[in-house]
């Protein structure tokens, strides 16, 4: 019984068992399946936010190596334009002011065998310092009105002439000959100048006068200035004695002291003074342009050397952002000169005189004639402004030089160009001009409105400033020839001068670092480690190392120009898509700017047809001193000149003197090598090389058929 | 009459079974593994696509690593940010294998625990055969959908694909099920297997 029944139990356990267990698994199956469902369905919007947004997509399709891992070396300007040391402060405001103390100025006659007498009782034939009862010169007037603009300023007044400190007088008594503060100590008149100096020089009797070569009165002022006023207080002693023996070494006629005219002529007053400038100060020069002999001529390896140009850069004028105003005047002049230019008369030349009447002697008009005089203003641009804008404002006030002066009936002729010209009367007039250094600003990518644009490309601006070009390839991979233009705003011109585009020579385009694709190899262990000992950069890309190193451009980047388009700076550059390798180019674009890429507005009073310049050749001096010599040699034993020569040899005649063609008067009325000195200061001024262009930036081309991998994480 | 040692057939099928699923499950795993840890940095490298936002938050390396970087970023940071990225999708890749593996080895559990005391061990075996294969095609479908996944999450952005990506992106999915089908054909119940048996009985 047991059994039977515990076989069907027996059964129903053993069918039992696996029904239950299949019906419990079929019902897990079904649960699981239904979460799967219910999991597919509530996850479908939640599996749709895994995948990658499409904005991020295009940074992500690229193909080859990551060229965006690539760096180039640090950039580092070291170019910073360099501010030209202007020396500032309260000494600045201080103004030296150098009086021409030639004999030209003075009207004196250096020739001491002349037979032409200096001056009478009641006048004084002093040249630009003339004097009959109370009339004087202008030029009295413009030293004041110089005074008059320098304003508050103390004005060191400075004498310089043809005397000369040979280098034993200083050694012997103990001075610096190198030290150009002690030159101008010892030609210091006065250190608080007055007006009434002026005057004083033309109240003067014409012997010892501030103009005679070797005045004891004036050549030695050193011990009666403050010594405190002076720039070396120490040493008031050895420079006074050492300029009183250089005064007696004049009376004794030692040549030694005198200046010599050098070996090419070219030793002059003028030339002396501008060695010994205090270029810290606002300095200003009267010259008389007659005293200025050659200007130009050779140094001891023969080549060509122009002297003025080369004393002031030496001195640094224009390098140290200084500036050289030059002024000419029109004065009245009544007096000799024995020397013009280069040549030396052996008989002086008479220009302007006291008119007398004939029958009676008696005073009938003062026959002044008009000579230029040139004056020079050395000191930083806003000063040497401020001052020409003070001496202007002086000069248009000053009523004693609106009047009209000279012979008033035709009296005093002299030829000119073969013809007899009969002096008017005529008026004071000056002309005044600038000339500096010229400033173009240096064209960076840092300069404002600078804009970089390329073709098929994109431009960037990193954080150092730097533009970034990033190539786009062509569909098949290859980069095409394109353009890459730079454009600066140009900047106003300054200094007188215009920059002459199509002159630029010294333009170029220059690599400063590379980072480009030079191998590729297999990805392995081995060649990683072979990369980083050669140095390069590696970078992986599936089963390949590329090697980047720095190299060369290869002319894939040509500057095509610089060019001046609708007031912008365009610099081209022609980039050759096939000599371009994938990677990084750092370019500078570099332009140079000197003095033969300036040219130089035309002065009218200076270049332009109505120049007040004068030049003298060689042929004239000759004839000119052979005539004044034949003078000398047939009339000295007369006792007087023919009248036809009384007053600057006379008008126009064709008979000859002594068989002797009587030469056009020499142009004392203009201003001689005022033309060949402008040029000089403009060639001075322009001499520096002045970065023009220095833009740096970027190029960046793609490996071939690949866009730029940035990753967007 | 000589004693006969005593052999237990059971406890041997025991540990030939485990040995086979440690061997079968075991390579399905490492080879993956493999693969992404060896084999990618030289044939794979620089190719890691970009993850979504929410994938890389779940990942150990995504907090602080990955700013987003864009053009003109220090390229060593770039470098650093490339690197977290190639590890952020080898982990991805890992994790998509490690779950279908997973499952597949749970589903395959499930299907062998199912026929290990069989009432009737021919009808059982006739069941199992049907059932196995409903399992296989469970087991390729959860495969399919996990490489499916990782296809459409990474794969798909991938530039250049090769037989090198499939490999190693698909290859585990491909081992899976194959470990899959070993072990039920060679380590399935007792009850069901023999030696000349569909399932065979190691």
């Amino acid at each position: 019984m047991s059994q039977n029944r515990a076989r069907p139990s027996a059964r129903t356990g053993a069918a039992g068992a696996p029904a239950r267990t299949r019906g419990l698994f079929r019902r897990a199956l079904f649960l699981l399946a239904l979460g799967l469902v219910c999991a597919a369905l509530t996850s479908c919007s939640a599996f749709h936010d895994l995948l990658p947004s499409d904005s991020g997509s295009a940074a992500q399709s690229g193909t080859g190596p990551n060229l965006a891992l690539l760096a180039l070396p640090a950039y580092n300007n070291d170019e910073a334009t360099a501010t030209p040391a202007v020396t500032a402060g309260s000494a600045y405001s201080n103004v030296d002011l150098w009086l021409d103390a030639t004999q030209n100025m003075g009207g004196i006659n250096a020739n001491q065998a002349s037979m032409y007498p200096h001056f009478g009782r009641k006048y004084r034939e002093g040249g630009f310092q003339y004097r009959y009862g109370s009339n004087v010169g202008w030029y009295e007037n413009v030293l004041r009105d110089f005074l008059i603009a320098a304003g508050e300023s103390h004005v060191r007044t400075l004498r310089y002439g043809n005397e000369t400190l040979p280098d034993d007088l200083l050694t012997s008594f103990g001075l610096d000959t190198a030290d150009a503060s002690v030159w101008r100590d010892m030609h210091t008149c006065d250190t608080e100048t007055r007006a009434g100096m002026f005057s004083q020089f033309t109240a003067e009797n014409m012997a010892d006068s501030f103009y005679s070569l070797g005045s004891p009165l004036w050549l030695n002022r050193v011990a009666a200035q403050g010594a405190d006023a002076l720039e070396n207080p120490s040493l008031v002693q050895p420079m006074a004695d050492a300029l009183t023996k250089q005064t007696e070494e004049i009376a004794a006629g030692n040549a030694e002291y005198v200046l010599q005219e050098g070996r090419d002529g070219q030793n002059c007053a003028l030339l002396e003074a501008l060695q010994h400038l205090d270029t810290d100060k606002l300095s200003v020069i009267t010259v008389d342009p007659a005293s200025v002999r050659k200007t130009e001529g050779t140094d001891d390896q023969g080549q060509p050397v122009e002297y003025y140009r080369q004393v002031l850069t030496g001195l640094g004028v224009f390098d140290r952002g200084l500036c050289v105003g030059l002024l000419d005047f029109q004065l009245d002049y009544m007096g000799q000169m024995s020397t013009f230019s280069t040549a030396d008369f052996s008989e002086p030349l008479v220009w302007g005189r006291v008119i007398l009447n004939e029958k009676k002697q008696t005073f009938e008009n003062l026959g002044v004639m008009p000579r230029r005089m040139l004056t020079l203003v050395i000191g930083t641009r806003a000063r040497v402004d401020a001052y020409l804008a003070a001496l202007g404002d002086a000069l248009a006030n000053d009523e004693a030089l609106k009047d009209l002066r000279g012979p008033r009936n035709g009296e005093l002729t002299y030829t000119a160009d073969g013809k007899t010209v009969t002096q008017q009367p005529f008026g004071f007039e000056w002309h005044s001009t600038v000339i500096a250094s010229p400033t173009v600003p240096c064209y960076t990518q840092h300069t404002d409105g600078a804009a970089l644009a390329a073709d098929n490309a994109s431009v960037q601006t990193q954080e150092n400033g730097v533009s970034l070009v990033s190539l786009t390839s062509a569909a098949d991979g290859a980069q095409p020839d394109r353009t890459i233009t730079v454009r600066f705003p140009l900047a106003a011109d300054s200094g007188g001068a215009t920059l002459n585009m199509n002159a630029l020579s010294g333009a170029a385009l220059q690599t400063l670092n590379t980072l480009l694709l030079t191998r590729t190899l297999p990805n392995t262990q081995e060649n990683q480690a072979l990369i980083k000992q050669d140095g390069e950069t590696a970078l992986a890309y599936r089963d390949q190392l590329y090697a980047f190193a720095a190299g060369q451009a290869g002319g894939a980047f040509i500057l095509r120009g610089i060019t001046q388009e609708n007031g912008s700076l365009v610099c081209t550059v022609d980039v050759k898509g096939a000599a371009l390798k994938p990677g990084y180019y750092r370019l500078r674009l570099s332009a140079d700017v000197t003095g033969d890429q300036f040219d130089w507005q035309p002065v009218p009073w200076i270049d332009g047809k109505e120049s007040v310049s004068a030049s003298v050749t060689d042929t004239q001096v000759y004839t000119w001193e052979t005539f004044t010599a034949a003078i000398t040699q047939y009339d000295r034993d007369s006792k007087g000149l023919p009248k036809l020569f009384s007053h600057a040899w006379g008008s126009f005649t064709d008979k000859p003197y002594h068989s002797l063609r009587v030469p056009d008067f020499p142009p004392v009325y203009q201003s001689v090598h005022l033309s060949e000195l402008a040029a000089q200061f403009r060639a001075a001024a322009s001499t520096a090389t002045s970065p023009l262009v220095r833009c740096v930036f970027e190029v960046f081309v793609p490996y071939p058929q690949t866009e730029t991998v940035i990753p967007q994480l | 009459m000589p004693k006969t040692a005593a052999v237990s057939p059971k406890t041997h099928n025991r540990t030939k079974v485990l040995l086979c699923y440690i061997l079968c499950w075991g390579i399905a795993l490492l080879l993956p593994y493999l693969g992404l840890k060896t084999l990618y940095p030289y044939k794979l490298a620089g190719t890691a696509p970009t993850l979504s936002p929410q994938i890389t938050a779940l990942l150990p390396a995504a907090a602080g690593e990955t700013a987003a970087l864009s053009v003109g970023t220090d390229p060593a940071a770039l470098q650093n940010a490339l690197s977290v990225r190639d590890q952020q999708w080898r982990m991805v890749v890992g994790a998509a294998v490690a779950a279908a593996w997973l499952a597949s080895l749970v589903w395959q559990l499930l299907w062998r625990a199912r026929y290990v005391h069989p009432r009737q061990a021919a009808r059982a075996a006739l069941r199992a055969r049907r059932s196995y294969r409903w399992s296989m095609l469970g087991i390729g479908a959860v495969n399919l959908l996990a490489a499916t996944a990782l296809y459409l999450v990474g794969i798909s952005r991938i530039a250049d694909r090769g037989l090198w990506d499939y490999l190693l992106y698909f290859g585990g999915f491909l081992l899976v099920p194959v470990a899959a089908a070993l072990c039920s054909r060679l380590a399935a119940p007792p009850a069901i297997s023999g030696r000349h048996a569909y399932f065979r009985r190691l």
